[in-house]
């Protein structure tokens, strides 16, 4: 193997060894970039709503509490309306009614009591029953049973309010008998939960929760994955996982046209040289061969300055156009280098042609 | 002996005008001498040098190297006589920019089919021959106007070709450095080379054992 040849190889494992840390490199930027779109985009709109629509009286909400807690990602418990209307409805449930937790809000909890089977937990609770309060604790206000006048009424305190609601700082709270409702508002008060989690939630999650909240008919509860404006973290993902990945194949063209250029001005820059080895007695076919090593070397190196380049930029990209945006594969990557080292060893070549289409004292005058 | 016969070259000037440098100019050079190419500048002797050498096409005409003509349209053929037969001198110093003295001189071997063995020892004594020994390991960018044309002209004598041609080996060179040259030149000569050179140096037209006036030629 001579000098030249040499250089040539030491320059392609120079290279190679490169690409393999880029790769690695890439690896990590990529796996970065996911987890902050991951963090980005975990806010407020990435609320799992589980709906039941027939919770049982039965659901002790410290169970839930306690059983959520076991699960990965639950960040919060939070219920989504509103119960203004409720406040003034009237109280006249009859202690046969079942108890269903109704509804709530980080700053509303409503707690419906109909007579049932949790009479037993809630013997003196009687028309009218309810307590309004901030971080309520009701067993240290009023004993159960105590009579209390709150809103203009007269409350009797039918039981504490559980350990994991008691925890949050509610700025009030209700417990009215849910057979003073009217018809549509029953309709409203149905069983919700609001689930906040850091990531999309498996199916086993999902039917965990409705699990807890159902445990009898788990497939009775409806779940819905939440959906304000659809733009949760997961539909995100998922919107830039189908999208047309026009950004990306942007990127790709201008990638292989960048290529391309390199390779052509590449040979135009050696064309004294080639002249020189022309000149010297060089045939086409060294010459080619030659040029071949060469670009082949050079299209690497070019790879791993652009796929720095485009690391460096990756991130800007996402954030201007996310939804065009596609989180590159391996397999994919290795198409763009395949494509990009295709137009800058085939652009080398053009040049070569033009420069050896020329006789080697009119390249070598003209310089 | 190498011979041109019948060459022209046209110049363009612009779009429809081309200047006629020399039209069919036969030209005959002796195998054993060095002949010298002379006249004022303009007149083509570079161009007459540079198809001699291989190095461009004549606009009409033939090269015959000892009797065998070489086909322009054959760049096979034509890369295999540049490679074994002529070496070729520029005016300009072109040389590997990158590379050392040594190395210039080696790539020039490599393709002259010299034996990689024998190659340190002739670059070595064809250095010495031209006072720049020195200069061996040094990379040439950084050499001289004189070093560099002494660079490629040991490029040139190292390769032991039987045809060598230089423009104006002595231009860039003292007295005492073109008295090495014109040595080195007339040793290739005497080895049975056809040695031919355009120069307007008195001390190398004196020196040649043959002197053509291209201007006498093209009146």
């Amino acid at each position: 193997m001579n000098g030249e040849n040499l250089k040539i190889l030491n320059k392609l494992v120079v290279a190679l060894a490169s690409l393999v840390v880029l790769a690695a490199s890439q690896s990590a930027v990529f796996a970065s970039i996911e987890a902050n779109i991951n963090s980005t985009f975990d806010r407020s709109a990435d609320k799992i709503v589980v709906l039941s629509s027939n919770v049982p009286a039965e659901i002790d909400l410290g169970e839930i509490e306690q059983k959520f807690e076991q699960v990965p990602g639950v960040l919060d418990i939070g219920w989504t309306r509103t119960i203004a209307e409720s406040s003034g409805v009237a109280m006249g449930a009859s202690n046969d009614d079942p108890i269903l937790i109704t509804e709530s809000t980080e700053t509303y909890l409503s707690i419906v009591f109909e007579a049932g089977e949790l009479l037993q937990h809630c013997e003196s609770c009687r028309d009218p029953v309810t307590l309004v309060g901030a971080d309520v604790d009701l067993s240290d206000h009023a004993a159960v049973g105590e009579q209390l006048q709150l809103m203009g009424r007269t409350v009797l305190v039918g039981g504490s309010v559980p350990e994991p609601i008691r925890g949050r700082e509610l700025s009030q709270s209700l417990i009215v008998p849910v057979g003073a409702l009217p018809e549509p508002e029953d309709q409203l008060v149905r069983a919700s939960v609001a689930v906040r989690l850091n990531q999309r939630p498996a199916m086993g999650e999902l039917q965990a929760f409705a699990s807890i909240l159902n445990e009898s008919s788990p497939e009775a509860v409806q779940i819905e994955a939440a959906v304000v404006e659809d733009s949760s973290k997961g539909s995100i993902l998922e919107t830039i996982a189908s999208s047309s990945s026009l950004l990306s194949k942007l990127i790709l063209g201008l990638c292989v046209v960048a290529s391309a250029g390199f390779g052509y001005f590449g040979v135009e820059r050696q064309k004294e040289d080639l002249a020189l080895l022309r000149s010297l007695g060089a045939a086409n076919r060294y010459l080619h061969k030659r040029v071949l090593k060469l670009s082949v070397a050079q299209g690497i190196t070019s790879l791993l300055v652009a796929s720095c380049l485009i690391s460096l930029i990756q991130p800007f990209i996402v954030g201007l156009a996310e939804a065009a945006y596609v989180p590159p594969t391996l397999s994919y990557g290795l198409l763009v280098m395949a494509v990009m080292l295709a137009a800058f060893v085939g652009s080398a070549l053009l040049g070569l042609r033009s420069a050896i289409s020329k006789d080697p004292a009119e390249v070598l005058r003209s310089l | 002996m190498l011979v041109l016969e019948n060459v022209s070259r046209y110049v363009p000037m612009g779009r429809n005008y081309e200047r006629c440098l020399f039209d069919e100019l036969t030209l005959q050079f002796r195998s054993g001498e060095l002949t010298a190419l002379v006249g004022r500048s303009g007149l083509g002797k570079s161009s007459v040098l540079e198809i001699a050498a291989l190095e461009r096409r004549p606009d009409n005409g033939q090269v015959f190297f000892q009797g065998m003509s070489a086909s322009f349209n054959n760049s096979d053929r034509i890369a295999e006589l540049k490679a074994t037969e002529v070496s070729y001198v520029r005016q300009s110093a072109d040389l590997f920019k990158g590379s050392t003295t040594a190395e210039n001189i080696q790539v020039g071997m490599d393709f002259a089919g010299v034996p990689i063995a024998t190659q340190e020892a002739i670059c070595a004594e064809t250095c010495k021959q031209l006072d720049i020994s020195h200069l061996m390991d040094q990379v040439v960018v950084g050499l001289s106007g004189g070093e560099q044309q002494r660079v490629c002209l040991a490029r040139a004598l190292s390769r032991s070709t039987p045809f060598l041609i230089c423009d104006e080996p002595t231009a860039a060179l003292d007295a005492g450095t073109t008295a090495n040259v014109i040595e080195a030149l007339h040793a290739a000569a005497e080895r049975g080379g056809t040695v031919v050179v355009a120069t307007h140096d008195p001390l190398l037209i004196a020196a040649s054992d043959h002197v053509i006036n291209l201007e006498e030629l093209s009146r």
